[in-house]
């Protein structure tokens, strides 16, 4: 016998990379260099680079500034559910519209009480799988690797879920037909043909829409499963064989719950860690959501010759998971 | 081991059992931590109230191990549970 605690995730603090959703409307104000903030930020998120990306402040009870470093500021009025953007004079609009839309809008649902996630998802025999990663993690280049398989997506990286009224079976919302990818990624999976729209500042990325080849599902999916890209091996393969050997194979493993809430929550979108009644409400909304959907680690090979074996295995686990009972 | 000893959760901390695992939050860091079936049960007993010789006894009962393994493991998870601020005493 023994008991165990074990400590996961030192924090909530999430990388965030982009994605987009339908969306209300908010105001662009006249551009302007960003001056002092007007309080200590409570909190932060930094960027691959080291550099303070994405800084915390509170203007009031229920409003927020978010300022994306030499970007934009945005600033957020729960009480009247209203957002300014204030650009720089350098930010171009689409930026601004991709910094709302992609990171200001799903800390804004989630604040809100929606579950919104850093995933990718794709449908599969008629029901969606889910690919949660942190920035660099691979799950826009293996929703879109899917995709030009066949199955099309339903989401390239913001991954909103909508639960039942009975509350044990939940949806994939479609986002936008678009899918985002490193350079490397594009061409190896699309060829210099592909059609890049829209481009922001902030990074690389090349942002393709939909297309017969590559088809988006703009209907909700009801969710099969998570797959958790990224996690530590160590802590999910209690397998014996070499590191080496561990690096070549496909692995898919079951996470225990309490691992599947811990991961999840390290997948989320927070925009307010300090609010207790909201972490609480996250809480409970995790746990259900890892009580009623299976949450697996996957590991694969990374490189891009792996991918059609990836889809394979997925393909078969999918169908395994289909005979079991809800 | 302290037989008088009871624990109790502080407001600042809130547990959820999910499957037979149990996950804490700590409201105050944002921190989360995991019990697997077993600690997910001795937490149970102790924030049922009950007495560590009596969580002792419980988890002889009901994992059908002997009485000194089971002191010590209780204990170990205590201290770690204590040092984490995870339950404060709450009787002496």
């Amino acid at each position: 016998m023994s008991s165990q605690i074990q400590k996961f995730h030192g924090e909530l603090a999430v990388k965030i990379d982009e994605f987009e959703l339908p969306t209300p409307g908010y105001t662009v104000c006249i551009a302007r260099q960003q001056p002092s903030l007007p309080a200590e930020p409570f909190h932060h998120w930094t960027a691959l680079s080291g550099l303070t990306w994405l800084t915390f402040s509170r203007q009031g009870k229920n409003s927020y500034l978010l300022r994306f470093e030499g970007y934009a500021d945005f600033l957020i009025d729960f009480a009247s559910v209203e957002v300014q953007a204030i650009p720089t004079p350098e930010t171009t609009s689409s930026t601004v519209e991709h910094l709302y839309l992609n990171q200001v809008l799903p800390l804004m649902q989630s604040h809100q009480g929606q579950l919104v996630l850093h995933g990718s998802a794709v449908v599969i025999d008629g029901a969606a799988v889910a690919f949660l990663g942190q920035s660099g993690a691979g799950k826009s280049t293996l929703a879109t690797s899917f995709a030009l398989a066949g199955h099309p997506f339903l989401t390239d990286d913001g991954l909103l879920l909508a639960r039942s009224p009975e509350g044990v079976a939940y949806k994939v919302l479609p986002s936008h037909p678009t899918v985002r990818l490193w350079e490397d990624s594009r061409l190896r999976l699309l060829g210099e043909t592909a059609t890049s729209v829209l481009p922001v500042q902030y990074n690389s990325k090349a942002r393709i829409v939909s297309s017969s080849a590559m088809p988006y599902c703009d209907q909700p999916q009801a969710l099969r499963a998570i797959y958790i890209l990224g996690l530590e091996r160590a802590a999910v393969n209690a397998s014996s064989a070499s590191s080496e050997a561990q690096e070549r194979e496909i692995a898919i493993q079951r996470l225990t719950p309490a691992e599947a809430v811990m991961a999840l929550i390290n997948h989320s979108f927070v925009l307010d860690i300090e609010a207790q009644a909201v972490m609480a409400r996250h809480f409970d909304q995790f746990t259900a959501l890892a009580s009623s959907v299976p949450c697996f680690s996957l590991h694969y090979p990374r490189h891009f010759d792996a991918l059609p074996g990836v889809q394979q295995a997925l393909k078969r686990h999918g169908v395994e998971l289909a005979k079991i009972p809800p | 081991m302290n037989t008088a000893q009871k624990l109790s959760i502080p407001r600042h901390v809130m547990a959820r059992q999910v499957g037979d695992e149990t996950v804490i939050l700590d409201l105050n860091t944002g921190t989360y931590f995991g019990l697997d079936p077993v600690g997910a049960r001795i937490w149970q007993w102790l924030t049922e109230g009950l007495s560590l010789p009596e969580v002792c006894a419980s988890v002889v009962d009901e994992f059908d191990v002997t009485p000194d393994v089971v002191q010590v493991d209780v204990q170990r998870l205590v201290d770690e549970l204590l040092s984490r601020g995870l339950v404060v005493t709450s009787g002496q």
